[in-house]
């Protein structure tokens, strides 16, 4: 276990045991994502978005204990809560009627994705922008470039072997980014 | 012996690596092709990176919110995203739109909100009645609270239309000797907002006392509307 998941897991027993400032803290570090996710799933609705997140931090803290840190992270357990939350609002009635109206121009191309989905693909991409490393570099030039190892090599300008290493720590950091929001541990 | 972890990485990529017999383990052995499929699950998701996958940092009135409906210490921050770029140098530009910290006002806002008394950030508060002989009927209340940096904010708010002519100034008053106070300041109106410096005793500067001045003036003009002592909250 890495020092980052001994910290996440103490602001987990933190949350659990009541803690407020651990509530600020977990807020801090995933409103972005409920936030966006919410977003995302609600045709861009940012007033609708919004309570959704609220309630998801304050239904979280009112349940927080039912989190039990060593078998769930918070994070994945949030994303839990906003998938609930998320279904309530988008069955809510208010909701229903608009459903007749034509979707706007923002929604159309968009397939409905699962909230955990659009979470890992949002934090994929929020990795992927972080850093400009060789290995984020490299990563960008592979999936949103589209270009080939030995493309890479040439644009970056080194031997295809860093570049495969290169690779292969980028796509180890996005998995170690993405961890945090599944189970298992 | 598996496969190497890079090998494993550029075959989630799709390339055309490795052996005939890195295959064959690969299609056989469950880490292996464990490992295969969640990388490639992750490339999937890379490439179909888009501009508006971003993340968006929600407005700070929501943490406001959360902290209001749970009545939380108003002193703990919450809007400011630790999403930072992982290294100094050249960073792409970050996806998230930094908040701003909830502003000073903010916070003592919400602390001093009246729902929230009892709370470990008050450190005082009083009743303001009017002073007998004044005429009018005035009422208010003083609450003192530290904000997040251990300041002592004390608030004033006045059940009182602004004055006709001149100001209110705020003083906070010895209360075993009536002629020693300290000047807070100004009262916008009914209402005021004001640090009190650390060295200030508030068990003995007990008085919170507003005087109606002439604008020039700055000593107490001797005319008090309102006044109340502070009960410290332990």
């Amino acid at each position: 276990m890495t020092q980052g998941e001994d910290d996440a897991t103490a602001v987990g027993d933190a949350f659990a045991a009541g803690d407020e400032t651990a509530l600020s803290a977990v807020y801090s570090e995933w409103s972005s994502l409920i936030y966006s996710v919410a977003l995302r799933s609600l045709d861009d609705d940012v007033n609708e978005a919004e309570g959704v997140t609220q309630r998801v931090f304050t239904g979280a803290w009112a349940s927080r204990q039912l989190l039990i840190p060593a078998q769930t992270t918070l994070p994945a357990w949030l994303i839990g809560i906003l998938r609930l939350e998320l279904a309530r609002t988008q069955r809510a009635p208010s909701r229903s009627t608009r459903a007749g109206a034509p979707a706007s121009t923002t929604t159309q191309d968009r397939e409905p994705m699962d909230p955990g989905d659009l979470a890992d693909l949002l934090l994929v991409a929020d990795e992927m922008s972080r850093s400009s490393d060789g290995p984020h570099r490299a990563l960008r030039l592979a999936l949103v470039d589209g270009l080939t190892p030995a493309q890479i090599a040439e644009r970056m300008d080194v031997s295809g072997s860093v570049v495969s290493s290169h690779l292969s720590r980028g796509l180890h950091e996005l998995q170690k980014r993405l961890a945090v929001l599944h189970d298992a541990r | 012996m598996h496969v190497d972890p890079e090998l494993l990485s550029l075959l989630a990529l799709g390339e055309a690596v490795g052996t005939a017999e890195d295959h064959a383990h690969v299609q056989t052995c469950r880490a292996c092709s464990g490992e295969i499929a969640d990388l490639r699950r992750l490339v999937t998701l890379g490439r179909g990176f888009g501009v508006t996958d971003e993340l968006v940092t929600p407005d700070p009135r929501v943490w406001a919110r959360i902290q209001d409906e749970l009545a939380l210490s108003a002193a703990l921050p919450g809007a400011a995203p630790l999403l930072t770029p992982a290294d100094g140098q050249d960073p792409t530009p970050v996806t998230t739109r930094p908040a701003p910290r909830p502003s000073l006002m903010d916070a003592v806002a919400a602390a001093l909100h009246g729902t929230v008394l009892g709370d470990a950030a008050l450190v005082a508060q009083a009743r303001l009645s009017s002073v007998p002989g004044d005429g009018s009927a005035i009422s208010g209340e003083a609450v003192v609270a530290t904000d997040e940096l251990g300041r002592r904010i004390l608030q004033v708010t006045l059940d009182a239309e602004r004055p006709r002519a001149g100001l209110r100034h705020a003083w906070l008053v010895h209360r075993d000797d009536p002629s020693r106070r300290q000047p807070l300041g100004i009262l916008d109106g009914s209402y005021g907002v004001w640090t009190i410096d650390r060295s200030i005793d508030l068990a003995a500067y007990a008085i919170v006392d507003i005087s109606q001045q002439e604008v020039d003036e700055t000593e107490h003009s001797g005319r008090s509307i309102v006044r109340g002592e502070l009960a410290l909250a332990v």
